[in-house]
């Protein structure tokens, strides 16, 4: 190997793509040869430089988008310059290939350039697609990344993918925001935890009406008791509102921990004590019910609500 | 005069019915009840007084030397007008044994042991000097601390203790537990709820399908939700954790940890009592960074691996000098750091204790404490 080569290896070292092997040549060598050593010192003060700016720097979000089209192009143009005999035998075969590999790339790029992005957007971005993905937040991610269209003559992609970011707010249970996410996190089906968690702040002030139908809603469907257990605790007081009783009969006959049936039928005879009708539902409904001290409960109440 | 006939009816229904036994030294109350609540007042002397405030039900009562028993018919529910309250007075030492087939059962402090069980209802118990045993199959328990062992069970209800001088086992449904000091071991199982336990200062192990699990103190954790939080702010030997979604964050540990979250962040401060023994740790999470602040002087092998790493973001960050480059060799049509995992090795003190630290997306900190 000559010193071009191994200075080559040098710029490769410092970004942690040369292999071992070649690294313990390129030691040896840069011992015996003052005008690499040079060039490594050299290369290696740049990048100290580079590093302590970095983390000021403000990469446009394309930038890797434009150096995957450069270098597939480059690609392109390298293979176009290859001997002529050699081209009717691979062209069927390599151009579609190396169109698809640019497009893939091209993709791949954006995808991975978003996806594990912390770059601030240029605030004068191109126009095109990359307009679009400007609009990805420093600390998002981009999931379930799909190719919607590749053209193979211009190297222009559309993707479309799915923004997810952290984010943190603050604000009260009459906030818009504030609900939505709650809401949302009624509905997170992988977290039962979160839902947990929404259902007992959303249970500190079920006064208005889509707090109420939320908490009905996780009373009566979710998966987990312990949701369901909190919700209807915070709709206990509202046991005699039609709707919230028709709720909380419904669990009754159906829930199928004998816990919360209990809560509920306490909550039902409790709110509606003078009801008979309800005593008699009440009691159809408990008939069957495998719990002694629900089906005594439901027989008293239809004695004491007469 | 069949005015009269149900003005007599009504009046005896009214009138509640008395039995009485007198006891002296340590006595056991064995009531077996088919239905009604129990109320069981601990402030009596030399006898154990009975009332029932429901004429539907026919008292039978067995005075022993050593126990007393009562129970009576088994009336048809259907029958049943209002309520049935037992309401029950005896000395404070006695040993209670208490079932109700339909009803909650309250009790006042207790010097004895006590069993106390119902199909159905809330129990809600004073302090207990000796062992207790509640049993619910619907309904929340709460008591006071307990003396001996404490075994909580409900099929769905919260379970409340104080501080209990022996061992503890909670299980139940649906609901929250939450427990004061354990001296010996402690279960907690729930289906649904959080698991609150102040200090153990034996082993812990908590289930959880959903919600968070505090522990403040114990002498070994292991520790599983399907969504919440797992935090400890000591825990004096080994811990496992894991949590589907949700962070881990041990504040002080002494010997070796497990830890592993889907979604959230873990943050884990060694704190060896014994610098020899075990002290490897194995830190996982799905998505979310993690920190771990080791020792300056303990002996370790360190691997931290970050599955994919933000592309300008510095993912693997320790005040140990790290081993850094890509954990496979590179791949695909375009090699390409980018797409390869970053792994970081370091040994410290001469290597030993191996710590193995691994998110798929997210930072690793290595601090030194």
């Amino acid at each position: 190997m000559n010193c071009r080569e191994y200075q080559h290896q040098i710029t490769l070292l410092f970004y942690e793509e040369l292999p071992d092997k070649a690294q313990a040549g390129l030691q040896v060598h840069l011992e015996a040869c003052g005008a690499c050593q040079s060039v490594y010192e050299s290369e290696k003060n740049m990048h100290s430089v580079l590093a302590e700016d970095a983390s000021g720097w403000d990469f446009p979000s394309d930038l890797l988008v434009e150096s995957r089209r450069a270098l597939a192009d480059e690609l392109d143009r390298i293979e176009k310059k290859r001997s002529w005999w050699r081209v009717p035998a691979f062209s069927v075969v390599f151009t579609p290939m190396r169109l698809l590999e640019s497009a893939a790339l091209v993709a791949m790029g954006l995808a991975l350039g978003v996806y594990v992005s912390n770059i601030q957007a240029p605030s004068n971005a191109p126009s095109g697609n990359a307009s679009n993905i400007s609009v990805i937040p420093r600390d998002g991610s981009v999931s379930n990344v799909q190719v919607v269209n590749a053209n193979p003559t211009t190297g222009e992609v559309e993707l479309a993918g799915e923004v997810s970011q952290p984010v943190r707010f603050q604000g009260s249970l009459q906030d818009d925001t504030v609900r939505r996410l709650l809401f949302g996190a009624l509905r997170d089906v992988n977290n039962p935890g979160s839902r947990l968690r929404a259902v007992e702040i959303l249970a500190q002030k079920p006064t208005d009406e889509m707090i109420e139908e939320a908490l009905i809603n996780a009373m009566v469907y979710d998966d987990n008791p312990g949701v369901r257990l909190r919700a209807l605790e915070g709709l206990k007081q509202y046991a005699a509102e039609e709707h919230v009783r028709s709720a909380f009969m419904n669990t009754l006959a159906n829930d199928d921990n004998p816990g919360i049936r209990v809560e509920a039928i306490e909550a039902l005879t409790k709110q509606n004590a003078k009801d008979n009708e309800l005593a008699k539902t009440i009691e159809e409904v408990t008939k069957k019910d495998d719990n002694p001290y629900i089906r005594t409960k439901a027989l008293q109440f239809v004695g004491t609500s007469k | 005069m069949r005015f009269v006939a149900a003005l007599i009816f009504t009046l005896a229904a009214q009138i509640p019915l008395q039995a009485k036994c007198p006891v002296s030294g340590p006595v056991t109350l064995v009531v077996r009840a088919p239905i009604g609540s129990l109320q069981i007042d601990t402030t009596g002397r030399d006898s154990i007084e009975t009332q029932v405030n429901n004429s539907i039900i026919q008292l039978q009562e067995t005075c022993g030397r050593e126990s007393v028993e009562l129970t009576s018919n088994a009336p048809d529910t259907n029958a049943v007008q209002g309520t049935v309250n037992w309401r029950i007075l005896v000395p404070k030492n006695a040993n209670l044994d208490l079932v109700t087939m339909a009803g909650s059962i309250t009790i006042g402090d207790s010097d004895g042991n006590v069993v106390l069980r119902t199909t159905g209802g809330s129990v809600t118990a004073g302090q207990i000097k000796g062992n207790a045993a509640i049993i619910t199959q619907g309904g929340s328990i709460k008591s006071g601390n307990v003396g001996g062992n404490a075994e909580l069970r409900s099929q769905g209800g919260s379970l409340e203790v104080g501080d209990v001088v022996g061992n503890a086992e909670f299980q139940t449904g649906v609901g929250p537990i939450r427990a004061g000091t354990i001296t010996g071991r402690v279960t907690a199982d729930t289906a649904g709820g959080t698991i609150v336990i102040k200090e153990a200062r034996g082993d812990v192990k908590a289930t959880t399908k959903a919600g968070d699990i505090s522990i403040g103190d114990a002498a070994r954790i292991n520790a599983t939700t399907a969504g919440g939080n797992i935090v400890s702010r000591r825990v004096r030997g080994p811990f496992q954790g894991h949590t589907d979604s949700g962070d881990i964050r041990l504040d002080s540990a002494a010997a070796w940890v497990e830890a592993s979250t889907g979604f959230g962040n873990i943050v884990v401060r060694l704190a060896p009592e014994n610098p020899d023994g075990d002290l490897h740790v194995n830190l996982q999470s799905g998505v979310g960074d993690l920190t771990i602040f080791l020792p300056q002087r303990m002996k370790a092998s360190v691997e931290a691996t970050v599955e994919r790493p933000a592309f300008s973001a510095q993912h693997i960050i320790s005040d140990f000098p790290m081993n850094s480059g890509a954990a496979n060799a590179p791949r695909g049509l375009v090699p390409n750091k980018f797409y390869g995992s970053t792994q970081s090795k370091t040994v410290i003190n001469g290597g030993g204790n191996l710590i193995v630290l691994h998110t798929s997306l997210g930072k690793i900190e290595i601090k030194k404490q």
